[in-house]
């Protein structure tokens, strides 16, 4: 199989009485390969959660095509969901139940026995609050809880909406580590998240959703170096003086804070303190610019909104 | 089956569901003290005698079988509308959704066991009213007369009363399936049954045969109506009432299966 979820010319209007319609998703086009966690990423109402929604059966799309697990949905639910856990935003469960009952209860459906509910508590490390009412759990804890009720069908794919809400900090880097361990066992792992850090960290691919569109998608690697200026970071004690120099040699510098912001490739850096030093001025610290995932996000969110 | 049985669990969870029951079990038993410490009125020894003949009526339509289902098809109503109104309002749906995306199949399994349960509780409960009378009966009462075709006759009441209950409970949860939310569901139950129901016996009392209430009141005792304007029988009126059923579960199976399940 090469890629577990296809969506082409995917399409969400919602009608509204004596208005027109609100558009969630404009003519999306995805394709998420097996294996690995995948980020799914945009702005609030940028239509992820209606993407997952559309692609679990729970909206019907106006047109487009989408398909999990090489079968289409929603046509096919009944022999894909089976081999999908999914967290659909915040996870809902039986209050007036325990975690465990929970649990048990969504197993008995796929005829899942009381032994692997036990499992995936523990895993989300739930087991010593299993007993406990699901009313009196956090949010961090029902977010675990909504975890390990996806992990209970042991699917070959994961879909999460943003899974990490509401937890601390430990917990986000305990999802952080499952999430990874998940993706490295052979499952696909398709995480849409506002947390841009934990993604960076997590995730092997991203695309990035803007006003229902894929603006962005690939490796995180490949995304972050295409659209990272190359460019160096220097630190020096006269920062005007030191980019007067630069500029006099024909390199493109701005000061970044406190340190100048030098257009050149990370390769050609001695180039500068070779410039710099022979003029009397000493690097005080000199680092290749990295972009992250959150700089890139804005950037190519903003992009998008200044075009429409 | 296994849908079915996990539906009802479900159902059984739902505080509002205990509470109703408890309710019931409260007012069976303030019954059963009021009943035990009543004495007969010298003016009317005959109707507030503790006999079991003239507290149920099962033939007649009258006494206490009527009291006890009216207070059930309350109890159903509500039940049966938060079961469906609840899960909408806490996102459940989707849950349960993401398990079982035959949505037909859970829609009718969810019918199904709101059926099932409000029947067998229906029945539970009309079994412990009619024990709360038991102390008033042994001390200061009588069960003479009864006999085997008189039992027998209870017995089809309170099946009867029982499953007016549940074809309640249905309606209930299938009006708050189509409206996604128990408020509105009981809203509209109530101004049926309150203002058009009455509005339509005030203002054409020959369609009242067509009426929930007139119908009901003709099932659970099996006995055609006294001083109406309108002739049925009681089989019509089981029918009129299935038809009721079949259509408001045809619309809300059609409706959920047709809507986006977007939010909670």
């Amino acid at each position: 199989m090469g890629n577990v979820i296809e969506i082409e010319g995917l399409r969400k209007e919602y009608r509204r009485l004596r208005r027109p319609p609100t558009v969630a998703i404009a003519g999306l086009d995805l394709a998420v390969p097996e294996g690995g966690v995948f980020g799914f990423l945009g702005p609030n109402g940028s239509g992820k959660t209606t993407t997952i929604r559309c692609m679990l059966g729970l909206v019907r799309a106006t047109s487009g095509t989408t398909s999990v697990l090489g079968q289409p949905t929603p046509a096919a639910l009944r022999s894909v969901l089976p081999q999908v856990g999914a967290i659909v935003e915040t996870p809902a469960l039986f209050p007036t139940m325990t975690g465990q009952e929970n649990l048990r209860l969504l197993g008995a459906i796929d005829r899942i026995g009381p032994s692997r509910v036990a499992d995936v508590l523990e895993v989300v490390g739930l087991t010593d609050r299993a007993g406990e009412k699901v009313g009196k759990y956090s949010l961090g804890m029902r977010q675990r809880l909504g975890l390990a009720a996806a992990l209970l069908k042991d699917p070959a794919l994961l879909v999460l909406d943003e899974p990490a809400n509401g937890l601390d900090p430990a917990g986000i880097r305990e999802i952080r580590e499952l999430l990874v361990k998940l993706g490295a066992e052979g499952r696909t792992v398709f995480v849409s998240s506002h947390l841009l850090a934990e993604v960076e960290q997590t995730c092997d691919r991203v695309a990035i959703l803007d006003r229902g569109r894929c603006i962005l998608e690939g490796r995180v690697e490949d995304v972050l170096a295409r659209s990272a200026r190359p460019s160096v970071l220097v630190g020096l004690d006269d920062l005007d003086a030191g980019a007067r120099l630069l500029a006099a040699d024909g390199l493109a510098v701005e000061q970044a804070d406190s340190l100048l912001r030098v257009a050149i490739d990370r390769g050609e850096a001695a180039r500068v303190t070779k410039l710099l030093a022979d003029h009397g001025h000493y690097v005080t610290e000199l680092r290749p610019e990295s972009v992250s995932l959150e700089d890139l996000f804005l950037t190519v969110t903003a992009h998008s909104n200044e075009a429409i | 089956m296994t849908l079915l049985l996990v539906e009802m669990r479900r159902a059984v969870h739902r505080r509002l569901v205990r509470w109703m029951i408890a309710a019931d079990l409260v007012f069976c038993a303030a019954m059963g003290v009021i009943a035990f410490l009543s004495r007969v009125d010298p003016a009317y020894p005959r109707d507030h005698a503790a006999i079991l003949l003239n507290w149920w009526q099962p033939a007649g339509g009258g006494g206490l079988i009527v009291i006890g289902t009216s207070v059930l098809v309350i109890g159903a109503a509500i039940c049966g509308a938060s079961v469906a109104g609840a899960e909408w309002k806490a996102g459940t749906i989707t849950t349960v959704l993401t398990w079982s995306p035959g949505r037909v199949r859970l829609h009718l399994t969810r019918t199904a066991s709101a059926a099932i349960l409000s029947f067998v509780i229906g029945v539970v409960l009309l079994i412990v009213f009619m024990a709360a009378a038991v102390p008033a009966m042994l001390t200061h009462g009588s069960t003479s007369g009864t006999d085997a075709g008189w039992w027998w006759a209870l017995t089809m009441a309170v099946v009867r009363s029982a499953g007016m209950a549940a074809l309640v409970a249905v309606l209930a949860f299938n009006i708050a399936t189509l409206g996604r939310n128990t408020a509105a569901a009981l809203v509209a139950i109530a101004a049926w049954a309150l203002f058009v129901e009455n509005l339509v016996r005030g203002l054409r009392p020959g369609l009242a045969r067509y009426l929930v209430g007139e119908n009901v009141a003709m099932v659970v005792p099996w006995h055609p109506l006294d001083d109406v304007e309108f002739k049925s029988t009681p089989t019509a009126a089981l029918v009129t009432l299935l038809v009721y059923l079949a259509i408001v579960v045809g619309i809300a199976t059609w409706s959920f299966q047709r809507r986006d399940v977007a939010g909670s």
